[in-house]
C-alpha cells in the first residue's frame, strides 16, 4: 500500500518555531505582577527539622510570601505510592528536599530571602547503601514502614534447579550500573497563574506529564481536578524526567500563587536541577545462567536490586519492567527472576528513557558474551541459537503470536552494515601497540506503551473548521520526540489533506481526556491509534454529508490530495468547499478519538503473564577503540538496527536513533552522579560529563519495518529502544579489544586500565 | 553575588596605576575561571575592592619575534596562539596543547596569561611553557623584571606575582632544528573536559642522542614541574636503544615522590608512564623521518 502522508520524512512542524527561536518556553512566559519562586533546600540528607523561622526571610524587600509545610493542605503526592513531600514536615529524606517556598517581585529577592529562612535541623544518620538498605532496616528511611523494600516482584518459568541440574556449564556473575542525570537541556520551570480562566489555576510550563501533573497539583491543594488547567509550552528534553519533580515544583507555586493572588514563576538553575530531580535507578545484579556445551540456555536466575532513594517514585513499575525483560530476547525453559527496590536517603530515583531496561541488557548481554567466551561459541551464533522467533514463549510465558518477531531480521541487518563479521575476525587477531580495536553487540526485546502498569488509553480532538483548516489535539505531550508532526501525518492521510492545513494545538489538560502519561515510548502506538480513531470518525461524518450534499452514489467516497473522489476520475469537490458546506448546513465535523489497547495481564503470585500486547526488537553493534596504556574509549561506530514496525516519519525515527545512541554512549563510557553519603558532588555540567559532539561516533541506522496489527498503519516504539542497547554493546566491544571484562558501568579511565573506579575520599570536591 | 567595582580601560599605563594604588584588585582578562569564581562567591575574590577589565589593552595582544625569541603578550587568547602562524610555525606543541583546551567559546575568550596566573594543576598551557623554559615579563608602574615561567609558578595557584604587577609578556626562546617536541593528554571525553593528565616533552637530538630534556607532566604534581629525574636519565641514551617501559615506570616514581600517594595514583601512575612512551615514540619516529636517528 502505498501512503501520501505517513511513512514519509516531513518537516518537523515545530521546526521552524524552534530553529528560529520563536517557540516560547516555560522560563520566557510573563504575566501582569508576575513573582519569582525560589525553594530552599535542604542542608542534610537526613535531619529532623526542629523548627523554622521565616521572619526574616518576611522582612526582606520585595518578598510577599514564605510557605511551609504546615501551610499545605495535603502535603504528600506521588503517581504510584503517595510518600513524596511537597515541602519536608518533620523530616528531610534527600539532599534535594524542599523545606520552603519563598515568593517575591525578583528573583534575585527570592534567592536572598531563601538564605534568610532560619532552620533548626538535628542532622540523623542515613542509609546510603542498598546493602544496608536491605540487610539493617533497623531505623527505615520512612519511620512508619516495617523496613526499606519498596518493591519485589517475581517472574517464574518451570523450575530452574532442574534446569541448573541438566546444564554442562554455569556461570554466576555480578554486575551493577550507576545513577544517572537525565541532563535535559531545559531545566525546569513553571508558572501557576491564579483565576486566568475560569478555573482556580492555570499552569504552564516544562511538563512532561500534564494530566499527573493535574492529579498532583488538585491533590496537594485539596480542590477538584476541574480546577486546575494545565498547559504544556514547548519543552527542551524531558526524558522520562519532568513528571514528580515538575509536579512537586507546579504544586509550590500553585500554593504561592493562591497564596499572593499573583502569577508565580518558577525555574530551577542547573544545580538545583541536579540536586532536587530524580535520576535513574542505580542497579545490582546477581545473574546465574546453565547451558549445554553446545550453547543452549537452560536456565536463568536474576537478582536485580534498585536503589530507589528517598522515595517510591516510579520504582514499582520500573523494577517491573525489569523483571520481565531481565533474561533478555532468550528462549530459557527454566527462569527465575526477582527484582528489588529499596528507599535509602540518596537522591530519589524515577523515570528515565528505558525505565529498568538499560541496566538488564547491560548485565544479559554481557553475560551472553561471558557465557559465548566460556563455551568457545561464537556470540552471534549463541544468540541466535537462543533468540525468541514466532510463537516463541517468553521468560513470563507469553506466546509471541500477533507480530512478526524480527529479532533475526535486526540482528543480521546490523551484522551486514557494521561489516561485523570480518571486523570480528580482524580484531580477535594480535594487534600490535597499545591502541586496540573491538567489535560487539547486544540485542533486546522491549515491551511496548505502560504493558500491565496501568489503563493504557489516549483520547484525540480534530475540528475541522468551516474554511477547511483543521486543528488537533492529542492528550499526549510533546517531549520533543516529534508527536505532534507524527499525529499531523496520521491526520492528514486519512483525511487526505496536506498537513499544513493541521494546526496542532498545546496539550491542555482542560480540552481533550486524560490519556495518561507521555511515557514508556507509548505515543506513537497508543496516541496515533487515537488520532487515527478521530480521523477516521470525522471522515465518516463528513463523507456521509457530502454523499447526501453532492448525491453521490455507488463507490465509497476517496479522500485524496485535498479533494473528494467518488471513485476514479473527477473531483466531486474539494476538501474546504465541502467544509464550507457542512458549517452551513449544520453538521458537526468535529471528533475525539479514543484508543484502548488491547488486554493483557500479569499475575504478581505466579510472576508470569502477558505483560504487554506487542514488542519491538533492536540490535546495536559498537565498533571502539581502545587505548589500553591511558584507558580512553574511542567509539567508532555504532550501527543500530531497530524494527518499528512502521515509520511513521523515517527522519524522525532516525533522529530518535542518533539520539538514543549517545545518549547510551554517554551512560556507557562517562555519566554518573557522584554521592558522597547523600551529598551529590558533581552537580553542574563542568563535572558531570555527558558526552559532546566531539564523543559522536559514526552511526548507521537502520529501520526495519514488520507492521503491527495493533499500530496505526503497523506503527510500534522506537524513543527507549535506541537509548537501551550502546552501553552493552560497547562494553562487549572493549572486552573483544581488551580481553578484560568490565562487569560495571560507566567505563572510565580508571575501570578501563585499572579495573576499578577511584573515588577521592570526603565530601569536598 | 558579591559587590564590586567594575574599572576598565584600554591603557596599559592606567592598568598599572590601579595596580599600584593599594586597592584589593582583580584582573579580568577572558573571564573563563574568574566568571565561575565569581557565580561560586569563590573566596580567591574575598575582599577585593575593584575588578580590572584589561580585557581592551591591545599592546598585550600581540605575538611576534624579538631577539631570537617569540614573545606573546598575555591577553593573547588560546584560539589567536593556536591560529598564528608564528607559533605554529616553531611551537607546534604549544599550538596542540593551546586547541584542546575547553570548548570553542572559552578559546575565543580565554588568554594565555589568565592560563598562567590561575596556576591550576591542571593548566593545558603550563607544561609545554614550562618545557620551552618560557620567560614572563612582570611590569609595575616602576618597571619590569623578567623570571623564568618555573621560578614564578611556585605552588598550586599560586604565583609569585606581586600586587602591583600585571603579567605583560612571555617569551620563549626560539628552537634551533634539532629540537622536537611531544605533548600528550587524556581526558574523560573528547572536548571540554579538564586534562585528568598530560605531558610535554622537549629533547634535542645530537648525533644520535638524547640532550637537554624537559619532561613536565600535567594533572600529576601539586603544580606542574618538570621530573628532574627522567630527564637525567633521558639524556644522553641513544634514540635508537631506548628503554620505553624504564623512562615510563621512572616518571610514574617520581611523579608519586612530588606528589604522594594519591587516591588517583593507582591511575594515573600507569597512564603516566603510557604518555611517557607515547611521547618518546611519536619523537623517535620523527627523529627517524628526518634521518637522525
Amino acid at each position: 500500500m502505498s501512503y501520501c502522508q505517513v511513512n514519509k520524512s516531513l518537516t518537523r512542524v515545530d521546526a521552524y518555531a524552534k530553529v528560529t527561536g520563536q517557540a516560547k518556553f516555560g522560563a520566557d512566559l510573563t504575566f501582569p505582577d508576575m513573582l519569582y519562586g525560589k525553594v530552599l533546600r535542604s542542608k542534610y540528607p537526613h535531619a529532623r527539622i526542629k523548627g523554622i523561622n521565616p521572619e526574616k526571610a518576611l522582612e526582606y524587600p520585595g518578598v510577599e510570601a514564605v510557605l511551609t509545610a504546615k501551610d499545605i493542605p495535603n502535603n504528600l503526592f506521588g503517581v504510584i505510592i503517595h510518600n513524596q513531600q511537597v515541602l519536608a514536615e518533620r523530616e528531610t529524606y534527600y539532599i534535594g528536599d524542599g523545606i520552603a517556598v519563598v515568593a517575591a517581585r525578583t528573583r534575585e529577592a527570592a534567592e536572598q530571602a531563601r538564605e534568610l529562612i532560619e532552620v533548626e535541623y538535628e542532622e540523623l544518620p542515613g542509609i546510603y547503601r542498598l546493602e544496608e538498605a536491605r540487610d539493617e532496616p533497623v531505623k527505615p528511611v520512612h519511620p512508619e514502614m516495617a523496613d526499606n523494600q519498596v518493591a519485589h516482584h517475581t517472574l517464574r518459568k518451570g523450575d530452574v534447579k532442574l534446569g541448573f541440574a541438566e546444564a554442562e556449564i554455569i556461570l554466576e556473575r555480578e554486575y551493577s550500573t550507576q545513577l544517572i542525570e537525565h541532563a535535559y537541556l531545559e531545566p525546569e520551570a513553571v508558572i501557576a497563574v491564579p483565576a486566568q480562566h475560569s478555573t482556580l489555576l492555570t499552569i504552564y510550563g516544562s511538563v512532561q506529564n500534564p494530566y499527573a501533573t493535574r492529579r498532583a497539583v488538585a491533590g496537594v491543594l485539596q480542590v477538584p481536578l476541574a480546577q486546575i488547567k494545565v498547559i504544556q509550552d514547548h519543552l527542551g528534553g524531558s526524558f522520562g524526567g519532568k513528571d514528580e519533580n515538575v509536579s512537586a515544583m507546579a504544586a509550590r507555586a500553585a500554593l504561592l500563587a493562591l497564596k499572593t493572588g499573583k502569577a508565580v514563576k518558577m525555574v530551577n538553575d542547573r544545580v538545583e536541577s541536579m540536586l532536587e530531580s530524580y535520576k535513574r535507578h542505580p542497579y545490582q545484579m546477581k545473574y546465574k545462567v546453565g547451558a549445554s556445551k553446545e550453547g543452549k540456555i537452560l536456565a536463568m536466575e536474576i537478582k536485580a536490586e534498585a536503589d530507589s532513594g528517598a522515595y517510591a517514585c516510579q520504582t514499582p513499575f520500573v523494577t517491573w519492567r525489569s523483571v520481565v525483560q531481565a533474561t533478555g530476547p532468550y528462549e530459557i525453559p527454566h527462569v527465575k527472576t526477582d527484582t528489588y527496590g529499596f528507599y535509602t536517603n540518596n537522591v530519589y530515583t524515577g523515570a528515565m528513557r528505558g525505565y529498568g531496561s538499560p541496566q538488564v541488557i547491560f548485565a544479559q548481554e554481557s553475560l551472553l558474551d561471558e557465557l559465548a567466551r566460556e563455551l568457545k561459541i561464537d556470540p552471534v551464533e549463541l544468540r541466535l541459537q537462543n533468540i525468541y522467533h514466532n510463537n516463541s514463549i517468553t521468560a513470563s510465558g507469553q506466546r509471541l503470536d500477533n507480530h512478526q518477531v524480527s529479532l533475526k531480521e535486526v540482528l543480521e541487518r546490523a551484522l551486514t552494515a557494521s561489516e561485523y563479521k570480518a571486523k570480528y575476525r580482524e580484531y580477535s587477531q594480535r594487534q600490535p601497540g597499545e591502541k586496540k580495536r573491538g567489535i560487539g553487540l547486544a540485542i533486546s526485546y522491549r515491551g511496548c506503551s505502560l504493558g500491565a502498569e496501568a489503563i493504557d488509553a489516549a483520547a484525540a480532538n480534530i475540528a475541522i473548521l468551516n474554511d477547511g483548516s483543521i486543528t488537533l489535539s492529542c492528550g499526549l505531550a510533546e517531549n520533543g520526540q516529534g508527536l505532534k508532526t507524527i499525529f499531523s501525518q496520521i491526520a492528514a492521510e486519512i483525511l487526505g489533506v496536506d498537513p499544513e492545513r493541521i494546526n496542532y494545538l498545546p496539550v491542555d489538560t482542560s480540552a481533550v481526556p486524560d490519556s495518561g502519561a507521555t511515557v514508556a515510548s507509548r505515543s506513537t502506538m497508543v496516541g496515533g491509534n487515537a488520532v487515527k480513531n478521530a480521523a477516521e470518525k470525522l471522515k465518516k461524518t463528513f463523507a456521509d454529508f457530502v454523499a447526501r450534499e453532492y448525491e453521490t452514489t455507488g463507490a465509497e467516497l476517496v479522500f485524496r490530495d485535498e479533494q473528494i473522489y467518488n471513485g476514479p476520475g473527477k473531483a466531486v469537490t474539494s476538501f474546504s468547499e465541502a467544509a464550507a458546506a457542512a458549517f452551513y448546513q449544520g453538521v458537526l465535523l468535529n471528533a475525539t478519538g479514543w484508543y484502548l489497547s488491547p488486554d493483557i495481564s500479569w499475575d504478581e503470585e505466579t510472576g508470569s503473564g502477558n505483560p504487554y500486547f506487542t514488542y519491538v526488537y533492536g540490535c546495536q553493534i559498537a565498533e571502539v577503540e581502545v587505548d589500553i596504556g591511558t584507558g580512553e574509549i574511542s567509539v567508532l561506530r555504532i550501527t543500530a538496527a531497530h524494527d518499528v514496525g512502521r515509520a511513521i516519519n523515517p527522519a524522525g525515527v532516525r533522529g530518535q536513533i542518533y539520539g538514543g545512541v549517545m545518549m547510551g554512549l554517554g551512560y556507557g563510557l562517562m555519566e554518573e552522579v557522584e554521592t558522597e553519603d547523600g551529598y551529590i558532588s558533581n552537580t553542574n555540567f563542568d563535572d558531570y560529563l555527558i558526552p559532546t559532539i566531539k564523543d559522536l561516533p559514526e552511526i548507521i541506522p537502520i529501520i526495519v519495518e514488520n507492521p503491527d496489527p495493533n499500530g496505526p498503519f503497523g506503527a510500534k516504539s522506537i524513543g527507549e529502544p535506541t537509548l537501551e542497547l550502546a552501553g552493552a554493546a560497547i562494553a562487549n566491544a572493549v572486552c573483544q579489544a581488551t580481553g578484560k571484562r568490565i562487569r560495571s558501568l560507566p567505563l572510565n579511565l580508571e575501570r578501563v586500565l585499572i579495573g576499578s573506579s577511584l573515588r577521592k575520599g570526603g565530601r569536598s570536591k | 553575588m558579591k559587590d564590586f567595582q567594575l574599572l576598565t580601560t584600554r591603557e596599559l599605563s592606567a592598568a598599572l596605576q590601579y595596580l599600584a594604588s593599594g586597592s584589593k584588585v582583580k584582573l579580568l582578562a577572558g573571564g573563563t575561571d574568574l566568571l565561575v569564581d565569581l557565580a561560586q562567591k569563590s573566596h580567591r575574590l574575598a575582599g577585593i575592592d575593584y575588578l580590572l577589565d584589561i580585557s581592551q589593552i591591545k599592546e598585550l595582544k600581540l605575538i611576534r619575534v624579538r631577539d631570537n625569541r617569540l614573545e606573546i603578550g598575555s591577553l593573547v587568547t588560546h584560539t589567536d596562539l593556536s591560529e598564528n602562524p608564528l607559533t605554529r610555525r616553531y611551537f607546534p606543541m604549544l599550538v596542540q596543547a593551546a586547541r584542546v583546551i575547553g570548548s570553542t567559546q572559552i578559546r575565543n575568550r580565554g588568554t594565555v596569561g589568565g592560563n598562567i596566573n590561575h596556576a591550576s594543576p591542571a593548566a593545558d598551557l603550563l607544561p609545554p611553557l614550562l618545557a620551552l623554559r618560557s620567560e614572563v615579563e612582570l611590569t609595575a608602574q616602576g618597571g619590569s623584571r623578567v623570571l623564568p615561567l618555573s621560578q614564578f609558578v611556585t605552588g598550586p595557584y599560586q604565583t609569585c606575582l606581586r600586587p602591583d604587577e600585571l603579567l605583560t609578556t612571555l617569551r620563549l626562546p626560539l628552537p634551533s632544528p634539532d629540537y622536537y617536541g611531544s605533548f600528550q593528554r587524556i581526558g574523560r571525553r573528547k572536548a571540554v573536559t579538564i586534562a585528568r593528565l598530560s605531558l610535554a616533552l622537549v629533547v634535542r637530538v645530537t648525533n644520535g642522542l638524547f640532550q637537554d630534556s624537559r619532561l613536565v607532566p600535567g594533572s600529576a604534581t601539586p603544580y606542574p614541574q618538570p621530573l628532574a629525574r627522567v630527564e637525567a636519565a633521558l639524556n644522553n641514551q641513544a634514540v635508537a636503544m631506548l628503554d620505553l617501559e624504564e623512562m615510563g615506570r621512572l616518571a610514574g616514581e617520581e611523579m608519586v615522590a612530588l606528589s604522594g600517594e594519591r587516591w588517583s595514583t593507582p591511575y594515573k601512575k600507569p597512564a603516566l608512564a603510557s604518555l611517557v612512551k607515547k611521547a618518546l615514540l611519536a619523537i623517535m619516529e620523527e627523529v627517524a623521518a628526518d634521518g637522525k636517528g
